[in-house]
């Protein structure tokens, strides 16, 4: 034991510690180079979505039309995203762009939901578009469990499913405003539907449960809203 | 509580005007009821096995570390009973460690593979790191006892190998931050026995030099880490000041006792075996 007059440290072991880190620092710079991408494209389609709330039911389809542009953009950036990120254990950087591909995946829902076909073909207003059905729009994997590669996952999805929840309750309002009394029933039909299933799911004590709570509010808004059109005899009927 | 009443009835009342049916019109059917005929009860019911799936193998995870960790605790406390630096251990020492190092393999296994597996290492690594980070600290404090040395990540890899008996792929459990977090760690024990031991060898002990120096030089190299914009970043920053002020006071230690323990006679002996202790 008497070599030790140089110390205990043997520089290597730091030499590489450091090499490892940089390369961690570097993947990082790449994967946020990336989602700055995505969410300038987001940015778009979050812009055309919004104009639903101020455009008659029959004319989405120009919104859908506008909006199917910049999620083409954005499928070009979950490529490259995809790219980056299936190099590297998914997990160890999903936390980087997980809130980017929520909403990336919520602007393909509701512009689904608005009647956009996506490439998916026969596209119709209030078609909720699957996980797997999301996953072919964006031409990336879902639940991956085989494998480790990007993909999207299931948590992603249901709270995309939030979001789209909670842009649907104040569209049910607009769509009061431009006496659109129709959409609003057909919100409320869906969002207790959604929310049926999220009944079932046994969610821990995470952002999911969180927000998972906040979809009764948006059904009671939007069950007020049928109350309030009903009491008017405002509701179309069914034919 | 006194305005409720009153909003009640103000939210009746255009019903009467309206003139038409209130109460039995107002949909306000449970979501219970609806759940039966909701179109997407079989896409959740999937959700559902998947997402319970994935918080039992979480679960199971997040024990088997809180196991590991204790496990990890134990074994460095039987360390800190370890007479010097550099030689083998006590017998009485290693039957002890190695009782617990079987544990330790034994909770790995109950996870590795089978929670753990392809992409599974990743999506856990939160739950499993601070276990693997206590084992490391053990690991690195032991090799420190007995050879002096740092014990460098690829041995470090090849034992966690070894204790889920799969030495190529099993390594892959132990992260190079998990690493390093762990010898961060491993200064404060290595500080508790430096303390310890120079108390009671007063500076006249073989070796005792080497100690403050080690210390020092693995202070130095923790320091000159870069680690901005590096997911260790936080943690890093975190233990850094932990891990100077531990080096701090085995050379505040080493001080007193060239200053005062000089002047005492070889015979004199401490009322208190480890005044530093009490800090």
């Amino acid at each position: 034991m008497a070599k030790n007059t140089s110390g205990m440290v043997d520089p290597a072991i730091f030499d590489y510690l450091q090499s490892k880190i940089d390369e961690d620092t570097e993947i990082r710079d790449q994967v946020k180079t990336i989602l700055q991408d995505l969410e300038k494209h987001g940015r778009h389609s979050q812009a055309s979505l919004a104009k639903a709330h101020s455009t008659q039911a029959s004319q989405y389809g120009t919104i859908v039309e506008e909006t199917e542009i910049s999620i083409a953009d954005q499928i070009n950036v979950v490529e490259r995203l995809a790219g980056t990120a299936s190099r590297y254990p998914y997990y160890k950087y999903n936390s980087l762009w997980s809130r980017d591909i929520q909403n990336t995946m919520f602007h393909v829902l509701l512009c689904g939901w608005l009647g956009g076909s996506l490439g998916l073909g026969n596209g119709y207003q209030g078609r909720l578009l699957t996980l797997e059905e999301v996953g072919r729009v964006l031409k990336v994997p879902i639940n991956l469990k085989d494998r480790d590669a990007f993909h999207l996952t299931i948590e992603e999805y249901l709270h995309a499913l939030i979001t789209l929840i909670d842009e649907l309750s104040r569209l049910a309002i607009n769509a009061v405003i431009q006496a659109d009394f129709a959409i609003s029933l057909q919100v409320s039909k869906f969002i207790k539907d959604i929310y049926a299933g999220f009944q079932i799911l046994n969610l821990k004590n995470d952002s999911l449960r969180r927000r998972s709570d906040s979809i009764k509010y948006s059904v009671k808004k939007v069950e007020d809203i049928v109350y309030d059109l009903s009491l008017r005899n405002l509701i179309p009927k069914e034919t | 509580m006194t305005s409720s009443p009153s909003k009640r009835i103000r939210t009746a009342s255009p019903s009467r005007d309206a003139g038409t049916i209130p109460a039995q019109s107002k949909p306000k059917s449970s979501p219970m009821l609806s759940a039966s005929s909701s179109p997407y009860m079989p896409m959740f019911s999937h959700f559902r096995s998947e997402l319970d799936a994935h918080h039992d193998r979480r679960e199971r995870v997040i024990k088997a570390s809180r196991d590991i960790t204790a496990n990890s605790k134990k074994i460095i406390f039987t360390l800190q009973r370890a007479p010097s630096l550099g030689s083998a251990l006590p017998n009485g020492i290693t039957t002890e460690i190695g009782g617990k190092t079987t544990t330790i393999g034994t909770l790995l296994k109950s996870i590795y593979p089978s929670d753990l597996a392809s992409i599974n290492v990743w999506r856990y690594h939160w739950q499993l790191s601070p276990g693997i980070q206590e084992l490391m600290e053990a690991a690195v404090f032991q090799h420190y006892l007995l050879t002096q040395e740092l014990l460098n990540f690829a041995d470090a890899q090849k034992l966690v190998g070894q204790l889920v008996g799969d030495e190529l792929v099993g390594g892959g459990l132990l992260t190079e931050e998990d690493y390093l977090l762990g010898v961060f760690d491993s200064v404060g024990e290595m500080m508790r026995w430096s303390v310890s031991h120079l108390a009671v060898s007063r500076g006249r002990g073989e070796g005792d030099e080497a100690l403050v120096k080690d210390l020092r030089t693995l202070r130095l190299a923790l320091e000159m880490l870069k680690t901005h914009g590096a997911g260790c970043e936080r943690d890093v920053e975190k233990k850094m000041e932990v891990m100077q002020s531990c080096v701090d006071k085995v050379e505040n230690t080493a001080y007193g006792l060239v200053v005062r323990g000089s002047e005492r006679p070889k015979e004199w002996i401490p009322e208190d075996k480890f005044p530093e202790m009490h800090d």
